[in-house]
């Protein structure tokens, strides 16, 4: 009886995990460009950049993520096969200066970004992504490698967005400082050194220099941030590993390029970003090309109209950032395309195509540009790549045996015109074909309501204004920051109580007025209200369709008596009129409280 | 040969005829995965990263508690002790025990593999399911030991209580219902002295989204582990005679 007990339940139970196994589902072949990639793949009859030289009519032979083989005419026992005659196959792209906010990663692999370097981001999300590079099966989003957190001064670059920051002001603070970077999974060190800024606090030689020396004792690299000559002349004197901008303040002197060659450094110029802090407008000639724009989210067109206020920033001249980066170039030293976005006029992926045109112009030519975007970062940067299994290293940003899989196939030739690099045909990522997200295609809503009347404000009657718009308190709370705001009516007028407090990279608090669903302001061309509160800095935030990160703003500053602001609403970069949800007028992003009075606004033709 | 196909034959009547402490096991890693897997899962590749951690939870639940729970009941009535006596290979006992474990084991992980592959849009190459039921299996061992070292030194009423604890932290700090990485840094360090999450590691390696470590180091940190869960087991037998 037991015995039989035994057979039957153990014969049951096998068979029964036979079936169920001999019955799961396993991939069929034309989901494997999206899934784990298992099979061989080919790619036959193309141009291959491979980091040096163009190879025609070759074959890459891609097994597991890694090129298993390459050369004319393989022997392959691959089943599947691309035809890739009349293209041309450049490494994927390597970003060496961004941000890291919301879908950085995969909107830059959009573009062929495959790999991303960040300059700064929030070490929270470190672990997740960093661990990310490493999986050989995802081709969602760009491989990520970072420095984390900055190191700064209290009130320093860098502090002004919020985010917390770990600041340190003394040399004997610098080597835990670091240690903890490497802790929390930062793969090199940036520091912000720009002692002679107007704006901004600086860190001290002394403790700049500690830093630098900090980061060498565990084996890292050092970057930084600089603004002017004199501080990128005493940081490469105290051993700076590169520089993540180019300084535009001055023309570079014979001594600065003898002291960088001699140091072997590297430079990011960043002329994508100077290139919008002098107004140049260089990003609307990008949005506007439709290989890049029909793969553009609204968000990232957003971040490509915004800009830097409506004036010139001093020591930012796009010429002369030109100039220097040629000079170094000329010297020798290594140029790294980086775009630091997504600051304003620029943003991931897409930028990163507008900076190997400015290279270019700077000098490099359309080969090296390409490296300053791959091979030369990976060299600069030493990035490893270390597959599933942790055995091997397989290199990034070249296409040889052994290397990553990562590539983009271009329609046409960049070996005459640079832009070819945007004609993007299809991107791979560990050997699998990346799915590109399209632009949404704006399907315009003529129902929305065209606002008939300009008077935003009617303060005399209560918090509503026009039809369907509606005065309430708004502050940062909403991005999970921690400023408050109340409002309440005080004589026919409308009084706001704001604190600004970190924990949003962009706080802010103050009143704001939304539709109940959007209007249409395309009738009007300014914007205008009556003010006057605590002395300081204010702002008028704009939304309207689908956005993310700042909302197109402009700046106005109030004093104890009362003043008539006047905004062109063309000078709120990103704003769509069609579709206005709501406007704020608020005190910040400078920390502090603030009490103002708001009346009379309204919308002038 | 016959006494423990016997003693096994009896340990699988136990269970099946003590229902309401087998079908738990048995179902709530099955409820879990669907729930966690597949209903509330929202990135494409959740199921399959799931399906090899929830694989190794499933495997946990027989394993500690019909070992933990099951050896501390039976010394409690003194059948430990009685059975010492019998005309039966000392080992019988156990090793019939870990025969029900492994047909158990089996039995929870087919409804898991069925909902991943037929609801949660998981497809492997067969040789993988293959990989992944046998590191499944496998894992039952780490998990027996301790089972084993609980029933051994715990009288029943303790062993439950002990258990249960053991149990969900292992889960837990092993990653298996939520990924390693969401923790905070001192969790993920506590997490690589878990059998569990080595366990797991393995299993990813296996479906493709490799870990953060070479499956080397995985395997062999198992292999040491079970020698000293191991040790403990038989310190644990040698104290209760």
């Amino acid at each position: 009886m037991l015995k039989n007990t035994f057979y039957i339940s153990a014969l049951g139970t096998i068979l029964t995990s036979i079936l169920v196994l001999s019955v799961l589902p396993t991939p069929k072949e034309s989901l494997l460009t999206t899934s784990v990639e298992s099979g061989v793949l080919l790619i036959e009859n193309a141009t291959v950049f491979n980091g040096e030289v163009f190879l025609e009519n070759t074959d890459l032979e891609i097994v597991n993520g890694i090129i298993s083989n390459m050369g004319e005419n393989l022997n392959s026992i691959a089943t599947r096969r691309i035809d890739a005659s009349g293209k041309t196959i450049i490494p994927g792209l390597i970003d060496a200066h961004t941000h890291t906010l919301g879908d950085a990663l995969s909107s830059a692999l959009n573009f062929g970004v495959t790999t991303q370097l960040d300059m700064f981001t929030t070490p929270s999300i470190l672990s997740r992504e960093l661990s990310m590079r490493n999986n050989v099966a995802q081709a969602e989003q760009a491989d990520l490698f970072s420095a984390g957190m900055l190191a700064t001064v209290d009130g320093g670059h860098g502090t002004q967005f919020g985010v917390p920051i770990d600041t340190l002001s003394s040399p004997s603070q610098a080597e835990h400082w670091v240690e903890q970077r490497i802790q929390e999974g930062s793969d090199y060190i940036k520091l912000v050194y720009m002692p002679y800024s107007d704006y901004f606090k600086s860190l001290d030689r002394p403790t700049s220099a500690a830093i630098i020396q900090a980061a060498h004792k565990n084996g890292v690299l050092a970057v930084a941030h600089v603004s002017s000559q004199q501080a990128a002349k005493e940081l490469l004197e105290d051993g700076i590993d590169g520089l993540v901008h180019i300084f535009a303040d001055q023309e570079i002197s014979q001594e600065v390029l003898d002291l960088a060659k001699s140091n072997d450094v590297f430079v990011i110029p960043t002329l994508s970003v100077i290139a919008s802090a002098d107004q140049s407008r260089l990003a609307d000639e990008l949005s506007k090309d439709l290989s890049i724009s029909d793969y553009l989210q609204p968000e990232q067109n957003q971040q490509l109209a915004s800009s830097y206020g409506e004036h010139k920033i001093p020591g930012f001249e796009l010429s002369t950032a030109l100039y220097n980066t040629k000079l170094l170039h000329q010297a020798g030293i290594t140029i790294l395309a980086g775009s630091d976005a997504p600051n304003p006029g620029t943003t991931y992926g897409a930028s990163i195509h507008q900076e190997l045109e400015l290279l270019t112009q700077a000098g490099l030519s359309i080969v090296e540009a390409i490296n300053a975007a791959s091979s030369s970062v990976a060299n600069a940067f030493t990035l490893n790549s270390i597959n599933a299994t942790g055995e091997t290293a397989s290199p990034r940003g070249r296409l040889i045996s052994g290397a990553k899989a990562d590539f983009i196939l271009l329609n046409s030739s960049p070996q005459e015109d640079i832009k070819a690099t945007r004609a993007i045909h299809s991107i791979y990522k560990n050997g699998s074909k990346v799915e590109r997200t399209k632009a949404i295609s704006v399907t315009q809503s003529p129902n929305n309501l065209r606002l008939h009347n300009p008077n935003l404000s009617n303060f005399g009657n209560g918090l509503e204004a026009a039809r369907q718009l509606t005065w309430s308190p708004s502050d940062d709370s909403i991005a999970n920051g921690s400023s408050v705001a109340t409002i309440e009516i005080d004589n026919a007028i409308l009084k706001i109580t704001a604190i600004v407090r970190q924990g949003f990279m962009f706080p802010w608090a103050g009143a704001s007025l939304f539709a109940e669903s959007p209007v249409d302001i395309s009738d009007y061309s300014s914007l205008s209200f009556k003010v006057r509160g605590t002395i300081g800095q204010y702002q008028v935030l704009t939304f309207s369709g689908p956005q993310s990160g700042p909302p197109p703003s402009q700046s106005f500053k109030v004093s104890g008596e009362w003043q008539t602001v006047s905004m062109a609403l063309s000078r709120f970069r990103g704003l769509d009129k069609t579709q206005l949800s709501g406007m704020a007028i608020v005190a910040g992003p400078r920390q502090g409280e603030f009490e103002y009075y708001l009346d009379d606004v309204k919308l002038v033709k | 040969m016959n006494a423990l196909i016997n003693e096994t034959g009896a340990e699988i009547l136990k269970a099946i005829r003590a229902p309401e402490f087998l079908l738990p096991t048995l179902l709530m890693p099955c409820a879990f995965y669907s729930l966690f897997g597949v209903i509330l899962s929202t990135g494409n590749n959740n199921a399959a990263y799931l399906l090899a951690t929830y694989g190794v939870f499933a495997v946990m639940g027989p394993s500690i508690f019909g070992f933990g729970v099951g050896v501390g009941n039976e010394r409690d009535k003194g059948w430990l002790q009685l059975k010492q006596a019998v005309p039966a290979p000392p080992y019988g006992y156990i090793v019939a025990k870990i025969i029900t474990t492994l047909l158990f084991a089996c039995l929870a992980l087919m409804p898991i593999y069925l909902i991943a592959g037929f609801f949660g849009g998981v497809e492997l190459p067969r040789e993988i399911w293959l990989g992944l039921f046998g590191i499944h299996l496998i894992s039952a061992i780490p998990f027996v030991l301790i089972g084993l070292s609980l029933g051994f030194s715990l009288n029943s009423g303790a062993a439950v209580a002990i258990s249960n604890i053991v149990f969900l932290g292992l889960a837990i700090l092993g990653g298996l219902w939520f990924p390693v990485y969401a923790f905070p840094s001192l969790m993920q360090t506590i997490a690589k002295f878990t059998p569990s999450y080595h366990l797991a590691e393995l299993a990813l390696a296996i479906v493709g989204t490799g870990g953060e470590h070479a499956s080397s180091f995985n395997l062999i940190s198992v292999l040491i582990m079970s020698l000293v869960l191991l040790g403990l087991a038989i310190s644990a037998w040698i104290r209760q005679r």
